[in-house]
């Protein structure tokens, strides 16, 4: 398949996955266009084309969280901050998932990749360590961890409506 | 529902709402050519003050690299210098490239079998059997070597990375009838052996 070709079939898709791991549309479409960038170079010689640009997407999305680190905010205090939010204003579907999407973005950078790799693009254990480059172990825990935390919220929200 | 339910539903439903950049394919292209014609342009820049010995070299994926006459001598073959760069002229085919198996390549037609081709005025030509780009070059006194490559189409075959060889090289040792190119490392890139009945 030809590079044009293969952009045009999975662009939107690797757009999507841009935006869910960013969190950002602008950043979203940073990701990809870096990721296809790389790949352009070294078209000829990639053997799996879509491996690689996932693959380098999900790393430079690694490495900008890792270069803005110093900004984030802890995932534990960003739990209590947000708190039991007002939702009573909204449906408790739409405040619902406004929630999710916003304790998903305090996460740290490992565990965000991890839950967008297993939950929206359904890959399995081993799939996302090759992806990241660890071990299905690593996976596992970060996976653990991530939701863990986002359970914590849940549950205090939850609480909160009811 | 669960965490794990509410997650997925609000990852899909967020990915739904994520645009689709139209023409994204032609911007990455034109980003990445952008890029070569600018490495290009600092690559000639350099080729007009070839009084330098060494000095820094742009790649052709617009990296920066140095290419010093002092690197580690090649362990085989004499180096080429300016003087010796009409032995460099012609076609030349590989024969072994460090890191990839020549022998499921494919050939390609005659004008993009792979080959690399040095001309006179200090231009060639680069095809991995599919694909085609130009290409400018530098060689130096005591072997150094510096190459620029243009735009190429990208074809996906069993492409023989030459360019790649060329990207890397900052040095050549031409032996008779065979060229090797070698990293700063003083590592061997690729052997290419002149193609018959060119000069």
């Amino acid at each position: 398949m030809e590079f044009i070709e293969y952009v045009r079939t999975r662009g939107p898709a690797l757009q999507r996955l841009g935006y869910l791991l960013a969190g950002d549309a602008h950043l979203g479409e940073d990701l990809v266009q870096t990721a296809l960038m790389k790949a352009y170079r070294r078209w000829s010689r990639l053997r799996e084309p879509d491996a690689y640009v996932r693959r380098t997407m999900v790393n430079a999305h690694l490495d900008w969280r890792r270069r803005r680190s110093a900004a984030e905010t802890p995932a534990e205090a960003a739990v209590v901050e947000r708190g039991a939010a007002s939702v009573a204003d909204h449906s408790d579907g739409v405040a619902a998932q406004a929630e999710m999407w916003q304790a998903l973005g305090e996460l740290p950078r490992k565990q965000r990749a991890v839950l967008v790799l297993r939950f929206y693009e359904d890959l399995d254990d081993a799939a996302i360590g090759a992806l990241l480059g660890c071990a299905e172990s690593t996976v596992r825990s970060q996976a653990s961890r991530a939701l863990g935390t986002l359970r914590v919220g849940w549950t205090r929200t939850r609480g909160a409506v009811r | 529902m669960s965490v794990e339910e509410e997650l997925r539903d609000t990852l899909a439903e967020r990915a739904r709402h994520a645009s689709a950049v139209d023409g994204l394919a032609e911007t990455v292209v034109r980003r990445v050519r952008r890029g070569r014609q600018r490495a290009s342009v600092a690559g000639a820049a350099l080729v007009v003050g070839a009084g330098l010995v060494g000095g820094a070299v742009v790649s052709g994926t617009g990296g920066v690299r140095t290419a010093t006459s002092t690197s580690a001598a090649p362990s085989s073959g004499a180096p080429a210098s300016n003087t010796a760069v009409p032995a460099l002229v012609g076609r030349w085919e590989p024969v072994s490239i460090t890191g990839f198996d020549l022998s499921g390549a494919d050939r390609g037609s005659d004008t993009r079998a792979p080959a690399v081709e040095f001309g006179r005025d200090g231009t060639g030509s680069v095809a991995d059997g599919c694909n085609s780009a130009s290409l400018a070059y530098r060689v130096e006194p005591g072997g150094g070597f510096s190459a620029w490559l243009g735009p190429s189409t990208v074809v996906r075959c069993s492409n023989v990375p030459n360019d790649r060889v060329l990207d890397e090289a900052v040095r050549i040792g031409i032996s008779g009838e065979l060229l090797t190119f070698y990293d700063g490392a003083g590592g061997e890139l690729g052997r290419y052996a002149r193609k018959a009945g060119q000069p």
